[in-house]
C-alpha cells in the first residue's frame, strides 16, 4: 500500500479532515493537521500521474487493431491496405483481435499485463473536422456544444482553486500540468486560467534544464533580447523546480532515436522521477492523416507502419524506463486520436476521416486485456461506413478521474457538461484498490450472454429491441452506419434487474444496417439490425 | 561662452541619440556619429531641426544593426498595443465610458512602472537616463510577467465599462491581413506587423504546426477552417478559428521579441 493511501485510509473522514475524502488537496492536510502534513512531506511516490498521448491527424484504428475474427470482411473492405492475417500480432489473453505487425513493443506490454485496449471509442454525432474533433476530445463537450474549458483543466481547478494566485506555494510547488508541445492547449484550460504549463518543445526544454538560451544576433537588438529572455527564465515561476527535478535524474533507460514521441516521453519520465508532483502530462505525435499511400505495396510497411512502430516503441521504452526508475506504479498513460478512419479504404491506398477508434491505456495500474469487442464490419462496406461507437470517450476520462485520481463519483460528474454526466460509465480500466473507499464495480456481463436483440430481424418498418438491464441507469441508442446517433430510445433508471422492450420506428429510413447500443453500468453492447425494403 | 564648447553640443546630441537610436554609445559611435552630429548642431546655431534631419537621413539610422533594440516603455506597450490591435473606443462624447476605460489602462502603466503624470523626480523616468541599464530598467521579474498578463487579458477578456468592451478581436484583425487563409502568409504578416526582428524559419514552422494547425500536418486544414468561417460565420466556425488565433497572438505577445521596438 502506498504511504499516502495508507494515510487516507486510516484517517477518520468527517471529523478531522473532511476535505480529504472528496479531493486530495494537500492543502487540506496543511490547514487541518500539521502533523499529517509533516508526515506527507516529500513523499512524492504516492501521487498519481496521467500521461496523455495525442496522435494527431486521425489514426486508422482498424489497421492498428485488426479484427482477426472477422478477417474476410476486414480484408474485403480494405484489400489494398489490409494487413495479412498471418502477420497480425496476437494479444495476450485476447482471441480474435490482434495488433499491427510493427507494434511489438506494445505487444510485449500486453504480455506483461500492463496494457489495455478499449475498442471503438467515440461519441454520438461524430465530427469529421480535425480542429473541431480535437476541441471536442479536449473539452469533453457534446458534439453540438461549445465548451471553452478542458476536462483536465476543470479537474485541476477543482483540486487547486484560485490558481494561479498564490501559486506555486509550499503545498503545490510544481506545475499542475505540463504540456510538451504547443503553448496553450484546451485540455488544461480551466474556468478562469489555463492550469497547465507548456514547454514549447524538447529542445527549449533542454535549454531550460541546462540553463542555456538560444543564440541571439550580435547586435543591440540581440543584446536586449537575451536580456529579456534571461529575466523571462528567472521569472518563469516553475523554471527552477523543473530544472531541479530534471537534475535529480542523471541517468535513464534507453529510448529509440529519431522518435519525437520517445523524446517527449523521456522528459516526462525524468520529471516524474525527479520529484515533480505534476499530475497531468500531455505529449503529442502527428502525421496520422494518411489520405493516401498509408502503406507500401507490402502493406505491413509504409507511413502508418512507421508511425505505429514509433508509438509502440516509445511507449515500451517509457514503461521500461519508469520501471527502472522505480516510479512505474505512479504513472498510467492513454493514447487517443481525434477520430478514427473509415472502414473502407480509398483507392489511393489511404483512408478518410472516420469516427470511433480503439485506444490504449498502459501502466502497471491498468487492468490489462481488451474492453469491448471487434467492431462490426458490413459484408460490403461502402465509403461512408464508420465503426459504430462502443464506449464514449468521456467514460474513459471519468473512470480515470474516479479510479486513478480518486475523485468521488459525484465530483467527477460535476466536471462534465450536463446532459452527459448521467451517461458516464465507470469502466474496468484501472486495477482495484488504488484509491481508498472505492469498491470494485460488478464485473461486466460476459460477452457470450445476449443482452440486446431485436425482432423481427431483418425488419421492414419497425422492430422491437429487447434488452436485459441489471437495474440502474440504462441507455438504449440507435446509430446509423455513419456513426451518428439517430435516436435515444431509453434513458432511465430501472429499480431492479429486468428484461424490457422498446420499438424502433424505422418507417421512412433508408434500408441499411442500424446499430442498437445498450449501456448499463459497466456493460455495453452494440447489436446490428438490418432494415430491408419496406 | 558655454555654447562655444564642443561638449555642450555633444551632450545634447547624445541624449537625442539615446532616445532615437540606442542607449549604448561606444567609441566608434562617439567618433563617427556623435562628433559630426554635434558639429552640425553647433554650426546651425543649436537649431534642433537640422540635427534631427541629419540623423534621420543618415545611413546609420537605418542600419539593420540598429533596429529593434529599443525596449518598449510601458506606454509603448499598453497604448502601442491598443493601436496595433485596432482597438476602438467610444466617440468622445461618451466621456464616462472612455475615461473609465482609459483609467484602467493608466493603472496598467502605473503598475508597469510608468505613471505618465507623476515622474519619480525632476530627472524623469530613470529608464531614460540611468547609466548603465537605461531602458532595461523597465524589465524586471515583476514587470515582465505583468506585461504578458496585460496582453493576455486584452486577448482573453478585455475590459468592459457601461456594457462596452474593449478587447483584441483576433479574428477581425486576421481579416485585415493580405492572405489569412494561408497559415504561412498569416504568420509572416503577423510577425512583420508586431515584431521589429524576424524569427527563424524553424520557429515559424513550429508556431504554424503547433498552434494554427493543432499539430495537423497539412496547411489546408487551416485554409479550410478559415474559408468555412468566411463563407458561413456560425458560432462553431468562428470558435474554430478564434481559438487558434487567440493562442497564436498570446504566444507572439508572450515571446521576448514583442518587448522590443
Amino acid at each position: 500500500m502506498k504511504r499516502r493511501n495508507f494515510l487516507l485510509n486510516s484517517i477518520p473522514a468527517a471529523a478531522v479532515l473532511p476535505e480529504l475524502i472528496d479531493g486530495y488537496t494537500v492543502k487540506a492536510f496543511n490547514a487541518n493537521s500539521p502533523l499529517v502534513q509533516a508526515l506527507m512531506r516529500g513523499d512524492t511516490l504516492t501521487d498519481h500521474v496521467l500521461v496523455i498521448i495525442q496522435l494527431s491527424g486521425g489514426n486508422d484504428g482498424m489497421n492498428m487493431v485488426i479484427p482477426v475474427a472477422d478477417y474476410s470482411n476486414y480484408f474485403n473492405a480494405r484489400s489494398n491496405i489490409a494487413i495479412p492475417q498471418n502477420r497480425v500480432l496476437g494479444i495476450t489473453g485476447v482471441n480474435g483481435t490482434g495488433l499491427h505487425p510493427s507494434m511489438t513493443g506494445l505487444q510485449s506490454l500486453f504480455a506483461e499485463g500492463k496494457a489495455k485496449l478499449v475498442q471503438a471509442v467515440g461519441y454520438p454525432q461524430p465530427n469529421f473536422s480535425h480542429f473541431r474533433a480535437t476541441d471536442i476530445w479536449m473539452s469533453a463537450s457534446n458534439s453540438n456544444q461549445e465548451v471553452y474549458t478542458g476536462w483536465t483543466g476543470r479537474y485541476l481547478n477543482y483540486e487547486f482553486p484560485n490558481f494561479p494566485n498564490n501559486y506555486p506555494n509550499p503545498d503545490a510547488p510544481d506545475p499542475l500540468a505540463i504540456q510538451i508541445g504547443s503553448t496553450t492547449t484546451l485540455t488544461t484550460q480551466g474556468p478562469v486560467v489555463n492550469m497547465g504549463m507548456s514547454i514549447t518543445n524538447p529542445t527549449t526544454f533542454y535549454n531550460l534544464v541546462s540553463g542555456v538560451t538560444d543564440p541571439v544576433p550580435n547586435t543591440p537588438a540581440g543584446k536586449e533580447l537575451s536580456f529579456i529572455r534571461t529575466v523571462n527564465q528567472q521569472t518563469q515561476k516553475y523554471a527552477s523546480v523543473i530544472r531541479g527535478a530534471a537534475n535529480n535524474v542523471p541517468t535513464q533507460g534507453t529510448y529509440p532515436s529519431n522518435n519525437t514521441l520517445a523524446d517527449q516521453l523521456k522528459i516526462v519520465a525524468r520529471l516524474v522521477k525527479g520529484g515533480l508532483k505534476t499530475r497531468v502530462y500531455m505529449v503529442s505525435f502527428g502525421g496520422f492523416d494518411n489520405h493516401s499511400v498509408q502503406t507500401q505495396a507490402d502493406t505491413t510497411t509504409g507511413t502508418h507502419a512507421t508511425l505505429l512502430q514509433r508509438v509502440s516503441d516509445a511507449i515500451k521504452a517509457f514503461q521500461d524506463d519508469l520501471r527502472g526508475l522505480g516510479v512505474e506504479d505512479r504513472v498510467i498513460g492513454m493514447t487517443y486520436s481525434e477520430f478514427g478512419r473509415r472502414i473502407k479504404s480509398n483507392s489511393s491506398t489511404g483512408t478518410d476521416h472516420g469516427a470511433a477508434a480503439p485506444l490504449f491505456l498502459f501502466g502497471s495500474g491498468i487492468e490489462p486485456g481488451m474492453l469491448g469487442v471487434n467492431p462490426t464490419i458490413p459484408v460490403n462496406a461502402t465509403v461512408n461506413d464508420n465503426v459504430p461507437m462502443q464506449y464514449d470517450f468521456r467514460s474513459i476520462y471519468a473512470t480515470i478521474l474516479e479510479k486513478w485520481f480518486c475523485l468521488d463519483k459525484s465530483v467527477v460528474d460535476s466536471l462534465f457538461p450536463t446532459g452527459i454526466n448521467a451517461q458516464l460509465q465507470s469502466l474496468p480500466l484501472i486495477k482495484a484498490g488504488l484509491c481508498s473507499g472505492i469498491t470494485p464495480p460488478p464485473p461486466p456481463v460476459p460477452a457470450s450472454d445476449k443482452i440486446i436483440w431485436n425482432y423481427p430481424h431483418p425488419f421492414a418498418h419497425n422492430t422491437d429491441i429487447s434488452f436485459k438491464t441489471q437495474g440502474g441507469h440504462t441507455l438504449v441508442q440507435v446509430f446509423d452506419t455513419l456513426g451518428r446517433l439517430l435516436v435515444t430510445l431509453v434513458e432511465k433508471d430501472y429499480p431492479s434487474a429486468t428484461t424490457d422492450k422498446i420499438t424502433f420506428v424505422a418507417v421512412g429510413l433508408p434500408t441499411r444496417i442500424y446499430y442498437a447500443r445498450f449501456q448499463n453500468g459497466v456493460t455495453q453492447a452494440v447489436w446490428p439490425m438490418l432494415k430491408v425494403r419496406e | 561662452m558655454i555654447f562655444a564648447q564642443n561638449e555642450v553640443a555633444k551632450y545634447i546630441v547624445r541624449k537625442i541619440y539615446r532616445w532615437f537610436v540606442y542607449y549604448s554609445i561606444d567609441a566608434a559611435t562617439e567618433t563617427n556619429v556623435i562628433g559630426p552630429l554635434a558639429d552640425i548642431f553647433r554650426n546651425s546655431n543649436y537649431e534642433i531641426k537640422p540635427l534631427l534631419s541629419a540623423l534621420f537621413k543618415s545611413e546609420h539610422f537605418f542600419d539593420t544593426l540598429n533596429r529593434g533594440c529599443y525596449i518598449k516603455t510601458p506606454a509603448d506597450l499598453v497604448i502601442g498595443s491598443l493601436r496595433e490591435m485596432n482597438v476602438a473606443f467610444k466617440p468622445e462624447t461618451d466621456w464616462d465610458t472612455n475615461y473609465g476605460l482609459w483609467n484602467t489602462f493608466n493603472t496598467w502603466l502605473v503598475n508597469l512602472g510608468q505613471n505618465l503624470h507623476d515622474p519619480p523626480n525632476v530627472s524623469g523616468m530613470p529608464a531614460f537616463y540611468q547609466e548603465p541599464s537605461f531602458h532595461e530598467i523597465w524589465i524586471n521579474s515583476d514587470s515582465l510577467p505583468k506585461r504578458n498578463q496585460y496582453t493576455d487579458t486584452m486577448i482573453l477578456t478585455g475590459y468592459a465599462r457601461n456594457g462596452f468592451r474593449v478587447q483584441f478581436n483576433c479574428v477581425a484583425f486576421a481579416q485585415t491581413l493580405s492572405n489569412p487563409g494561408n497559415p504561412n502568409d498569416l504568420i509572416e504578416d503577423v510577425l512583420k506587423y508586431f515584431y521589429r526582428n524576424d524569427l527563424s524559419a524553424q520557429s515559424k514552422a513550429q508556431i504554424k504546426t503547433q498552434i494554427l494547425l493543432t499539430n495537423q500536418q497539412w496547411d489546408y486544414y487551416w485554409t479550410n477552417a478559415w474559408a468555412a468561417y468566411i463563407t458561413s460565420p456560425t458560432t462553431a466556425n468562428f470558435n474554430t478559428v478564434n481559438t487558434r488565433l487567440r493562442s497564436l497572438f498570446q504566444y507572439i505577445f508572450n515571446l521576448s521579441e514583442y518587448q522590443l521596438a
